[in-house]
């Protein structure tokens, strides 16, 4: 097991009268390669939750494990901890600081004290990764790039610590399309291939349900489901609705057309699935036509 | 006669024209919108939205090339304000855009810049706050609304001006779902309702396939522009653009071709489930 919370309570202003309790009784278990969807309307807790993952925030009560290790105790390096766990926050284009791109992504090795040559291997692996050219970019300003190409650098600069863990939170947000899908098949890439633990936040349902393992879904500072989005998508579809969540469009059709009282399968996550499912639907419906 | 529309003309602009860097990011533009249209602009990033939307209320000049609200000529000095009371812009960022420490003080804000009495910025206020259903937190302060509420207030902020155009620039981007469904549903209850005109930038496919018009910007040229319906069946071209189709679309484009009798124009769940009710 990578992390584990036990019973952690995180309230923000405590003994305020702006008293607000943002974690209510968390429990959760994250394993080594696991690549978890964390889903919840604004303001439910998610960045609480995901803060906690490398200490930046001390529960109120309750425990948070880092592979066994208690990191609220006195006397833990939580340098060690957070090289183990990278946090790429929102827009995390507008931390870049550094004149260039090989300068910014060579600041956390650069702060583990590796050697030059050790530094520039870790520049190199981190820019293949995000899928920038070395030769082409590593000089050049990333002041100078579009959004994407910045959220991308960022990203760089967490992967060159090299952590087992990467907790993204809404690494999607403001980009197009193809922007969008360009990073989330560079964050599974280093799922597969590295065998990284991800978290991502997220308010995409389309593709988050598209990629993800597993589902956490919170609501009001608690992990209301947890389980596949296959099987969430299918069963929980009117409580994900009514927790301000939407469901991918293809999702709700199937949904939709099960209301009407139309025989189909409602786990369905890609518009792949949903046209299987429904050409094999017709071909039984065209077989009983025929007898 | 003044004319009621928004009109472009061979716009382009140039970022830093006299240095080496310098980047065309609209080029040639030329487009109409007419009142009571419900127009949304799409492209990958850098393809000159925004450049575009801030040249609709005078944050930006045209390098060359003309733009005229309701027959006022931007690049007229004195005429600023007035454009600026007609196009009201809403921004991607909710928190940058409130002023105030009450709801009511900040949709007040503009009205009191333009000096309008106090009845009238009475009256105004509690309109546009109906509009925007948002009566019951007249008093609230805005750090205490979720998301899509402060994108609310922005926007009667915006309308209590009496502007006849709405711009808004990605306004649901740092959104949730339901966030996102309070805006678009408030949007187009102004476009209806109050006959307000809306020029909708979005990277979210499925929010323009609700407008009446999408045009689609590439480096800084207007590459497409049409019906949603027409556009939206364009799938080569817009993945080259590096956007998308919403789901439904790609979903009734491949059965279509398996040769499934539904119209490759489909753009609501609720039309692709009539239509394979027929079917299944």
């Amino acid at each position: 097991m990578f992390i584990c919370l036990e019973n952690v309570n995180f309230t923000y202003n405590l003994h305020m009268p702006f008293e607000t309790k943002a974690l209510k009784d968390i429990n959760l278990k994250i394993d080594e390669s696991e690549f978890i969807g964390l889903i919840g309307h604004t303001g439910c807790g998610k960045t609480t939750l995901i803060q906690h993952f490398n200490g930046l925030l001390t529960p109120t009560s309750g425990k948070v494990y880092v592979e066994d290790l208690d990191i609220n105790e006195r006397g833990v390096n939580l340098r060690l901890i957070r090289q183990k766990v990278g946090l790429v926050f929102q827009y995390p284009e507008n931390q870049l600081f550094e004149e260039t791109i090989f300068q910014e992504v060579a600041f956390g090795p650069k702060k583990l004290g590796l050697s030059e040559d050790k530094i520039e291997k870790r520049v190199r692996e981190a820019l293949k990764m995000v899928d920038l050219d070395y030769n082409l970019y590593a000089e050049r300003s990333p002041f100078s790039l579009s959004g994407g190409e910045m959220r991308r650098v960022a990203l760089a600069s967490i992967l060159s610590i090299r952590p087992r863990m990467l907790v993204l939170d809404e690494p999607t947000a403001n980009l197009d399309p193809q922007g969008r899908n360009r990073i989330l098949s560079e964050i599974k890439a280093i799922h597969d291939n590295f065998g990284t633990t991800v978290v991502l936040v997220s308010h995409n349902m389309e593709k988050i349900a598209e990629i993800v393992d597993r589902l956490l879904v919170m609501y009001r500072g608690e992990i209301i489901m947890d389980g596949p989005p296959r099987e969430i998508f299918e069963k929980y579809a009117d409580d994900l609705v009514k927790v301000g969540l939407g469901l991918p469009q293809v999702t709700r059709c199937m949904h939709e057309l099960k209301a009407k009282g139309k025989e189909v399968y409602t786990g369905v996550l890609t518009v792949e699935d949903a046209e299987k499912e429904i050409l094999v639907k017709l071909k039984r419906f065209n077989k009983q036509l025929k007898i | 006669m003044v004319s009621i529309l928004i009109k472009i003309k061979n716009l382009c602009h140039i970022y830093h024209p006299y240095k080496k860097d310098q980047i065309k990011a609209l080029d040639n533009i030329n487009l109409e919108i007419k009142r009571g249209d419900f127009v949304s602009i799409i492209g990958s990033n850098g393809s000159g939205k925004s450049t575009l939307a801030k040249h609709l209320n005078c944050l930006l000049l045209p390098t060359s090339g003309d733009i005229w609200v309701n027959g006022m000529n931007t690049k007229e000095k004195d005429k600023v304000w007035e454009i600026r009371q007609e196009v009201g812009m809403v921004f991607q960022n909710p928190d940058n855009q409130i002023v105030a420490t009450t709801v009511e003080d900040d949709i007040a804000f503009g009205l009191e810049n333009i000096g309008v009495s106090e009845e009238v910025m009475k009256e105004r206020v509690d309109w546009a706050l109906q509009v925007v259903e948002m009566e019951e937190y007249k008093k609230s302060e805005p750090h205490l609304l979720s998301g899509g509420q402060k994108q609310r207030v922005a926007i009667a902020g915006a309308i209590a001006m009496h502007s006849s155009y709405l711009v808004l620039d990605e306004p649901t981007a740092m959104l949730d779902p339901r966030g996102r469904r309070e805006v678009m549903d408030t949007i187009k209850k102004l476009n209806k309702e109050e006959n307000i005109t809306i020029i909708y930038i979005t990277h979210l496919m499925e929010e323009a396939a609700e407008s009446n018009r999408v045009v689609v910007l590439d480096k800084g040229k207007i590459n497409l522009m049409g019906r949603p319906e027409e556009v939206f069946t364009q799938v080569e071209i817009l993945k080259r653009l590096k956007l998308d189709v919403p789901q439904i679309t790609e979903l009734a484009l491949r059965l279509n071709e398996k040769g499934l009798d539904i119209s490759p124009h489909t753009l609501k769940v609720e039309e692709m489930v009539d239509h394979l009710c027929l079917y299944v």
